[in-house]
């Protein structure tokens, strides 16, 4: 009982690690030729319910695991914590249905472009205003899933 | 046995290991991980493969796997070892190994496959992708735990109205071994023909809808060790059987709540679930009813509702890839049936208590 008690005092410490900060954010391509998103088509990607767009087979980009532009990405987005995202790309991963995006090595915008350069069927996200020029932008978060 | 988790435990975390490790750009190592403390009230164990009885048990539910998964372009290869609950650490099981390759939205794949029947059938073993500590009993455990068949699929992706993502599999399985340990004195080796069958899945921006069907030919054999006095081994023969199954289940996201149901309807049995969750913070509690109906075959002449249980839980995140789990679950069997218990028990009626923890890499 006391372990229990103690569980449900620490999740209402930690409460304050998902505030909101005014930030938007982006998912975009360096590849022209990809088109917008509907809000439940961004959804159902970063989901790994979708997997291909115009019949191209997409790869997704994740900032490192402890990064604040990830954690707000998803919150905004989906309404979901790191650990929900966690749990939901387990049951994906290990049921071989879908590949987690890849997690950059470092949090920077310059390596983010590079592994987005790489290939054109490579989608990221990031906040709007650190966006290259050349950026399609597909859809854009602001405040959701809140 | 608990050491040897620790043992992977620290392996996993001394790599750094917090996602999964990438060894090359193309080639992922993943895994994952439960133990748990449980223990029931009743002297008969509970649950077939983990045995769970009123004496505190620390490896009962002890599982850890490894995957492997190498992509490259339309071509990937994966492979999966599980030491499961019911294996020595030192005989895991090939759980999947299989060569896919896709052509625009169908991917093909051969070789050993993960049974697709059920909502969390193919990652049966991943309790931290669950809200549950284990898998709703009834259900997943109707086939005797049976999760994986050697031979052939099809996915076919496609989209409907831009908004809904349907997924349509055909699988083909062809001979394969099993022996349950079902107790210290009895095992059922099962000896499947063929399987075939087709599941479907539509997935939406909050919900989950699964679909299977299959059609299985097998011979079953019960081995009874020391049970009948005088007699010390007795193999009874049951060749040319056939187990048909239907299943539906449907999992909706409604803001915090997570609510889901499943119903499997077969020529042995017909069992059910239904489940909700909700999330505040890193705490999930979540409630859980099931029920299994036993059918007339030539084995029993009862016809009737033969088990139920009712799981509350409390699931936490004590990290985003680390999870407990505790939970309290109440069974019953009726009509002298076994329901949830591994034999008939003398005591229709148990309440397990379980301390699980969970983790991904």
């Amino acid at each position: 009982m006391q372990f229990l008690v103690l569980l449900i005092f620490i999740s209402f410490l930690s409460n304050t690690s998902y505030a909101q900060t005014g930030h938007s954010y982006a998912v975009f391509t360096l590849n022209q030729d990809l088109p917008k998103l509907s809000k439940s088509k961004a959804r159902m990607l970063f989901r790994g319910r979708v997997k291909s767009l115009q019949g191209t087979r997409i790869e997704l980009s994740d900032w490192p695991s402890d990064h604040k532009i990830r954690n707000e990405f998803y919150q905004k987005l989906l309404g979901k914590d790191k650990a929900q995202m966690n749990a939901h790309w387990a049951s994906l991963s290990f049921s071989g249905k879908a590949r987690p995006p890849k997690e950059i090595k470092q949090d920077s915008m310059e390596v983010l472009l590079l592994w987005l350069e790489a290939n054109q069927n490579r989608i990221g996200y990031a906040p709007v205003d650190a966006l290259p020029k050349h950026a399609n932008v597909l859809y854009v978060v602001q405040g959701e899933g809140l | 046995m608990k050491m040897d988790f620790i043992k992977a435990y620290l392996l996993v975390v001394s790599f750094g290991a917090n996602a999964a490790v990438e060894i090359t750009e193309d080639l992922t190592l993943s895994g994952f991980g439960s133990t748990s403390w449980a223990k029931s009230d009743n002297d008969t164990p509970l649950i077939i493969n983990r045995s769970i009885s009123d004496d505190n048990c620390w490896d009962c539910d002890t599982t850890f796997g490894l995957q492997l998964d190498y992509f490259n372009d339309a071509f990937k290869a994966s492979t999966q070892i599980v030491k499961r609950p019911q294996d020595d650490w030192s005989d895991p099981e090939l759980e999947w190994a299989y060569l896919g390759y896709a052509i625009g939205e169908v991917e093909f794949r051969a070789g050993r496959l993960r049974l697709p029947v059920f909502l969390a059938s193919e990652y049966y073993y991943v309790s931290h992708a669950y809200k549950y500590a284990r898998p709703p009993e009834e259900l997943y455990n109707s086939i005797l735990g049976i999760t994986a068949y050697n031979g052939f699929n099809a996915v076919w992706n496609f989209d409907v109205y831009d908004e809904y993502q349907v997924s349509i599999s055909p699988f083909i399985a062809f001979e394969d071994d099993n022996t349950f340990d079902i107790s210290k004195t009895f095992d059922v080796a099962v000896d499947v023909e063929d399987i075939v069958g087709v599941s479907a899945s539509v997935n939406g921006d909050n919900f989950k809808w699964n679909f299977a069907y299959f059609d299985a030919n097998y011979d079953q054999k019960f081995i009874l060790r020391n049970a009948i006095p005088g007699i010390p081994y007795l193999e009874i023969d049951q060749p040319n059987r056939n187990f048909e199954l239907y299943s539906f289940g449907a999992e909706y996201e409604l803001g915090q709540w997570t609510l889901a149901a499943e119903r499997q309807l077969g020529n042995v049995r017909s069992t059910w679930y239904a489940s909700a969750s909700y999330r505040y913070n890193q705490l999930s509690p979540y409630i859980l009813y099931g029920e299994t109906k036993t059918k007339r075959t030539d084995i029993t002449d009862f016809d009737g509702k033969s088990g139920s249980s009712f799981v509350a839980g409390l699931r936490y995140d004590i990290r985003y890839n680390l999870s407990v789990n505790v939970e309290w679950q109440s069974f019953k069997s009726f009509g002298g049936q076994r329901g949830s218990f591994v034999e008939t028990p003398q005591d229709s009626d148990a309440n397990m208590y379980t301390v699980m923890f969970s983790f991904v890499f």
